[in-house]
């Protein structure tokens, strides 16, 4: 029931939904609204693709574990063709729910979407312009693709280092006081296959980077004092950059600290205060 | 006047109230107001005030005007952050936050349009 339900919720997602689940990847600039409605049909989905995807899979075990114990019914009494009967049934019922896992787990989006992102655009659309624009590229295809390989390294005959920078989230907006902000999140990994007589092994080391970059308006308190009427030199935003490093990542759909976040923006408002007082 | 909106800068809600809250007798408008059982009405404030930690930043799955007023409540508390208010109608209500504001003489309602060579000013 559960893996219906969230076949049927992927049926009733637009198409630019059904782009997004399938290549997992999304960029525009849109209104916060447009973004959330978005995000949360999304999110909704992948919601339910999660515990659907747990039920098919313990399905699948559950069914091939039975399935072959049904070999042993004779032991209890009733004629070995019952067993195999009832062995058939449970066999394609446990083929059916790995199909279905596999293929929900085709559609499965990282958990960062539903609490990071979704959170992240609904307290930045307090902040924004009514009607106004916010940019977006977002990007779940993971750290080890090709096109993310930052530079290659080989150790020795045995062992090669890739280092992969991964910017899967970026967002551009103007808040309602003028600021022009930019958020950022990079995953730096880096892989080391190590070669053995037996079996490779592979290693994965992870740091994710949140940055802020902001402009801030020149009547802020900071800038005032730079800022003349009428000079046009001075009517550039001061800007502030704070950066933040999270190391040791083993698991790359950590889903990230909001509130490390929101400190961030927070930090350079405060940062502005701090300017004035000194 | 409703209450305030915004996030990391308080602005006036602008919009028109239809009641007055239950909780702190501040008018508030309709996308400000929570309706609780019997037709009373609270405001997004009082109703984020009255929260607990963990309903706020447990596992939430619907982010409405609500969450997002119950997690900057939360937020203004834990990382004490003080936010700036631009706008025109003070209160006594957000003095917990210890609110930023600019000077009530200067600032005009159109402080944040950026074509004007002035905005918000410091008190």
């Amino acid at each position: 029931m559960k893996t219906l339900a969230a076949l049927k919720k992927h049926a009733g997602l637009t198409a630019v939904q059904k782009t997004f689940i399938k290549n997992k990847k999304m960029s525009g600039a849109y209104t916060p609204e447009k973004w959330l409605k978005t995000v949360q049909q999304v999110s909704e989905f992948d919601e339910l693709n999660d515990d659907a995807r747990k039920t098919a899979g313990w399905s699948a075990v559950g069914g091939y574990l039975f399935s072959y114990l049904s070999g042993y019914i004779f032991l209890f009494g009733l004629p070995r063709i019952v067993g195999a009967l009832i062995g058939a049934v449970l066999l394609l019922f446990a083929i059916a729910n790995t199909y279905f896992y596999f293929s929900l787990r085709r559609k499965d989006i990282p958990d960062n979407l539903r609490q990071f992102v979704e959170p992240m655009l609904t307290i930045l659309s307090e902040d924004l312009k009514p009607g106004s624009k916010l940019e977006l590229n977002i990007d779940f295809r993971g750290a080890d693709i090709k096109s993310k390989i930052l530079k290659t390294d080989k150790k020795s005959n045995r062992i090669t280092d890739i280092y992969y920078q991964d910017p899967w989230f970026h967002g551009r907006a103007r808040l309602y006081d003028g600021t022009s902000l930019q958020l950022q999140i990079t995953d730096l990994v880096r892989s080391r296959y190590i070669r053995k007589p037996k079996k490779n092994k592979c290693k994965y080391k992870a740091k994710r980077m949140l940055s802020v970059n902001m402009g801030l308006p020149h009547s802020y308190p900071s800038t005032m004092e730079k800022t003349k009427a009428g000079d046009k030199r001075n009517t550039y935003r001061e800007r502030a950059v704070l950066e933040s490093r999270t190391t040791g990542l083993n698991n790359m759909n950590w889903v990230v600290d909001m509130n490390r976040f929101l400190n961030l923006i927070g930090g350079i408002y405060k940062q502005a205060e701090h300017q004035k007082q000194g | 006047m409703c209450g305030k909106k915004g996030f990391f800068i308080l602005r006036d809600c602008g919009q028109t109230a239809l009641k007055l809250c239950q909780m702190c007798n501040r008018p508030t408008c309709a996308e400000h107001g929570i309706v609780l059982a019997d037709d009373v009405l609270m405001c997004v404030d009082c109703n984020a005030k009255q929260k607990s930690e963990s309903e706020v930043t447990g596992n939430y799955t619907q982010y409405d005007r609500g969450w997002t007023h119950s997690y900057r409540h939360r937020y203004y508390q834990n990382s004490h952050y003080s936010p700036y208010y631009s706008g025109i109608y003070f209160d006594h209500y957000y003095d917990d936050y210890d609110i930023r504001a600019f000077d009530q003489d200067l600032v005009e309602p159109a402080a944040f349009d950026e074509s004007e060579e002035h905005g918000f000013f410091d008190s």
